[in-house]
């Protein structure tokens, strides 16, 4: 065997064995359970793989926008539809497509709303790194090692989701601080641009959705700070492209009745609890007269949330966590 | 300037990989215009527009360069023609010549640089002085974005016209060899500060990837990576937070975070040149080493010699040397000899070119006056070691003192690391103010209260984090140690038989992959040095 062959065959025996490394290692350090202190990443959005199978309709996709907005609690309350919130703190579309990805897995989905502040977020520039951490989770929870125990060498343990979030994502809050921009819709015939790599996962966050059976919103919450009108054109179009429905709320300020100097709890750029139970109000009925989803009241499977309700209650009573 | 830790970036190593299958499929010719295209595409990456500093630097370089030959060509045979009695008048018109193109194209170069880094740190201290004359104006300059590299590639554009005036080197007719010289990508960023000399023509041939190349240069690489990702980056919170709230802290955790911050530095300084070094060294080109284990010099001169070694061999030779040459230098350190003996006076005439030196070292590090007075505070050990050197060496003999000795060498050692760190606190703090607070609070409240209280765990950093900290540092000096007596230890791995090999390599790859400080509750920081 002359050298060139010998070099390539120990090169291909090298990258097999640090795959192989990689595997047990990744097996190793993958959190046996999503509990909050056993290392999950982004555990309250995950949780949604500790509801019962088949029990989510709707998600919301996108970034803090989804959870400050969306109280999926108040739309099972006012119609029995079930929803979760998957979207993350400043969540980028490649995580978008991962986490509903993963999602669907779990269950079947009839509704997906992205939350398009996502889609002009700045891209990722780590997209190959996010992409190695799904092939590898090591590179996610390698941090782990310090808290590995005996049963994290079990290398055919799987993560067993058991915590669920009763907020079903929703991250309460009462705060006030007063918006002083609330003529912030000036019309403007100007597109933002969306960028190659963000409009790319757009359309597999479509793909995905028409191959799951599920339906696409696009959807702009309403926010003083984030809302532009050169980015309700750039998203409309988008949407046109793509074939779904965009609903920008910004524009329908009389369904929503935001009131800016209380509904906000940061000058604007995210709802408080009082904003978003106005927002939610006018999520349900879409919902209803969208006819996709059923109420699942009577599923025993969902028996679940009305103790989250009951939980959630509580919570904006005495400031409990659970 | 947005970096993102771009030389430990995907970006950076999908670059290398492209660089790599583009240059091994390419004809040797095609070679050169590889790299010229990869470091073009890595510096508009990371510098954008501003990408034309460079250009117009390069053209600039090229230019001056060819006029200078010109010149000096020219000269030479106006000279053959003339009559002797008139060769010294001419020759000394050429001379001028060759001094006002030189001088004019120095000041232009650093002149680019000090109006972009400089003017707003210029422009605020004129206000200060205008405001203590009582004077009702102020300056206003703009801050200027300044291109990623510019202090590395203008000593080198410097340096580079300085080896053709002086008639080093020849000045190059060849735009593209001087534009990859001036741009080779893996050394644009932090260095190290090539000389024509060292690099063009070696980057210019584009030899093939050799298998021993490219299994030491990517040896470099992970090394590098292992210093970084390992030590300066898990010690970056605890750093940034001290030295931005050193009020909140007493004074044993401000000796913590200086050490700290050194090893920090040191880390990523030298794990960013090995991944450069690495980088070169796959194709074939040797850069100049920038660190020989700094941590291990006896004095606070030797460590200038071991430390940013490229940096300090440009001021000796382009700053120190044309000083201490300088008529007026020479002419003092003459009647200096007569009147003091040789040793002082020999003092006298280098202490104005090593003030010299460490004035430029320090502004070229940043515009503060915190960076001057690190210069300033390495001009005066440096100083005070040649001026007590007869003495010390006197006592030491009559004292019986073994200065060879191994206890005797290490307190050395000891004694100008915590020289080096105290250097480092002024040069890490928000401004000399906050430096000197901090010096003072080491030690009027040093306690060791927070090493119970538990302060020190609560910088995003617990005690595994520290004891990786302690083990990788342990790691390092035993490497040292051993790289000391001379032993090359990749040269001891590649003897080894493969198995052994292809072990060592897992058994990094997997320390670094599991203990490396980044992902989730890391910030990745950006290479130090790049931002001086």
């Amino acid at each position: 065997m002359n050298t060139y062959a010998k070099r390539i065959i120990t090169a291909l025996l090298f990258t097999a064995g640090l795959v192989c490394l990689l595997i047990i290692t990744s097996r190793i350090t993958m959190p046996k359970s999503n509990e909050p202190d056993c290392g999950m990443e982004e555990v309250v959005a995950n949780a949604i793989m500790a509801e019962n199978p088949d029990t989510v309709d709707a998600v919301f996709l996108g970034d803090s926008e989804t959870y400050c907005t969306f109280v999926p609690l108040q739309i099972w309350n006012d119609t029995g539809f079930t929803s979760y919130i998957i979207g993350t703190s400043e969540q980028t579309l490649d995580y978008s497509y991962t986490i509903l990805e993963r999602a669907f897995s779990r269950h079947s989905l009839k509704m997906v709303f992205l939350e398009a502040n996502a889609i002009y977020r700045k891209e990722s520039k780590e997209v190959p790194y996010a992409k190695l951490c799904e092939l590898f989770p090591v590179f996610s929870y390698h941090d782990r090692w310090k808290s590995l125990n005996r049963n994290d060498f079990d290398l055919t343990a799987t993560t067993e989701y058991s915590w669920t979030d009763y907020n079903k994502g929703y991250r309460y809050s009462d705060e006030i601080v007063p918006s002083t921009n609330a003529d912030y819709v000036i019309p403007t015939d100007e597109k933002s641009r969306i960028t190659p790599q963000n409009r790319y996962y757009v359309k597999k966050i479509k793909e995905l959705c028409d191959s799951n059976g599920a339906e696409l919103v696009l959807i702009s919450v309403p926010s003083t700070t984030n809302f532009t009108y050169k980015r309700h054109n750039g998203t409309t179009e988008l949407a046109d492209e793509l074939g779904c429905e965009f609903i920008d709320m910004n524009l329908l300020p009389d369904e929503m009745q935001l009131d800016w100097t209380k509904d906000t709890r940061d000058k604007g750029n995210h709802l408080n609890y009082a904003g978003a139970t106005k927002v939610t109000a006018w999520m349900s009925e879409y919902l209803k007269n969208k006819g996709l989803m059923k109420s699942r009241k009577d599923d025993p499977d969902c028996a679940g949330w009305y103790r989250d309700v009951m939980y959630f209650e509580k919570y904006k009573l005495n400031g409990e966590k659970l | 300037m947005q970096l993102i830790s771009t030389y430990f970036s995907f970006i950076y190593i999908g670059l290398l990989l492209l660089t790599i299958a583009f240059y091994v499929c390419s004809k040797q010719k095609a070679r050169r215009w590889v790299l010229l295209i990869f470091s073009y595409l890595f510096f508009y990456a990371v510098s954008g527009k501003l990408i034309i500093y460079l250009l117009l630097s390069t053209l600039s370089v090229h230019h001056f360069g060819l006029w200078l030959s010109v010149v000096q060509s020219e000269g030479k045979k106006q000279l053959k023609t003339v009559e002797k009695e008139q060769k010294k008048a001419l020759s000394a018109k050429i001379q001028k010549k060759q001094d006002l193109i030189m001088a004019f194209a120095a000041i232009l170069h650093i002149g680019i640089l000090a109006v972009l880094k400089y003017s707003p740190f210029a422009a605020a201290n004129i206000n200060t002085v205008l405001r203590l004359l009582h004077v009702d104006h102020a300056v206003q300059i703009p801050e200027f974005l300044v291109p990623i590299g510019i202090s590395f590639y203008t000593l080198q554009a410097v340096s580079y016209l300085f080896d053709v005036y002086r008639k080093t080197i020849p000045a190059d007719r060849n735009l593209l060899r001087l534009a990859l010289f001036m741009s080779f990508y893996p050394q644009i960023m932090e260095g190290p500060i090539c000389r024509y000399s060292d690099t063009a023509e070696s980057l210019w041939k584009a030899e093939k990837i050799s298998y021993s190349n490219f299994v030491a240069g990517s040896q470099r690489i992970v090394f590098g990576i292992m210093k970084k990702l390992i030590v300066a980056d898990r010690l970056n919170l605890f750093v940034e937070d001290v030295f931005l709230h050193y009020e909140n802290y007493d004074g044993f955790v401000i000796v913590i975070a200086v050490v700290g911050y050194t090893l920090q530095l040191y880390m990523d300084f030298s794990g960013t040149m090995d991944v450069a070094l690495g980088t070169a060294q796959i194709f074939g080109v040797k850069l100049p080493e920038n660190f020989r284990r700094p941590l291990f010099s006896k004095t606070i001169s030797e460590f200038w010699q071991r430390w940013h070694i490229t940096l300090g061999t440009w001021l000796k030779d382009y700053i120190f040397y044309p000083v201490s040459m300088s008529k007026p230098v020479t002419k003092l350190t003459m009647r200096a000899r007569k009147r003091f003996g040789n040793h002082a006076g020999s003092l006298i005439g280098g202490s104005i070119a090593l003030f010299c030196v460490w004035i430029a070292n320090g502004i070229w590090h940043g515009a503060g006056w915190h960076y001057i007075f690190f210069g300033m505070y390495h001009f005066a050990f440096i100083l005070c070691g040649n001026i007590i050197q007869p003495t010390v060496i006197k006592t030491s003999q009559t004292l019986h003192i073994d200065r060879k000795s191994l206890p005797y060498r290490i307190m050395q050692i000891i004694r100008t690391d915590i020289l080096v760190c105290i250097g480092e606190l002024f040069f890490r703090a928000h401004g000399l103010r906050a430096g000197v607070a901090m010096f003072r609070k080491m030690f009027t409240d040093f306690t060791l209260e927070t090493l119970r209280d538990g302060t020190l765990f609560t910088f995003g950093m617990d005690q595994k984090d520290y004891l990786v900290i302690g083990v990788f540092v342990i790691f390092l000096l035993v490497i040292g140690i051993i790289q000391e007596k001379g032993i090359v230890i990749r040269d001891r791995i590649n003897s080894q038989n493969i198995a052994l090999r292809l072990a060592i390599y897992y058994v990094v790859i997997m320390i670094i992959i599991i203990f490396g400080a980044y992902g989730r509750g890391y910030i990745p920081v950006d290479p130090i040095y790049a931002n001086f």
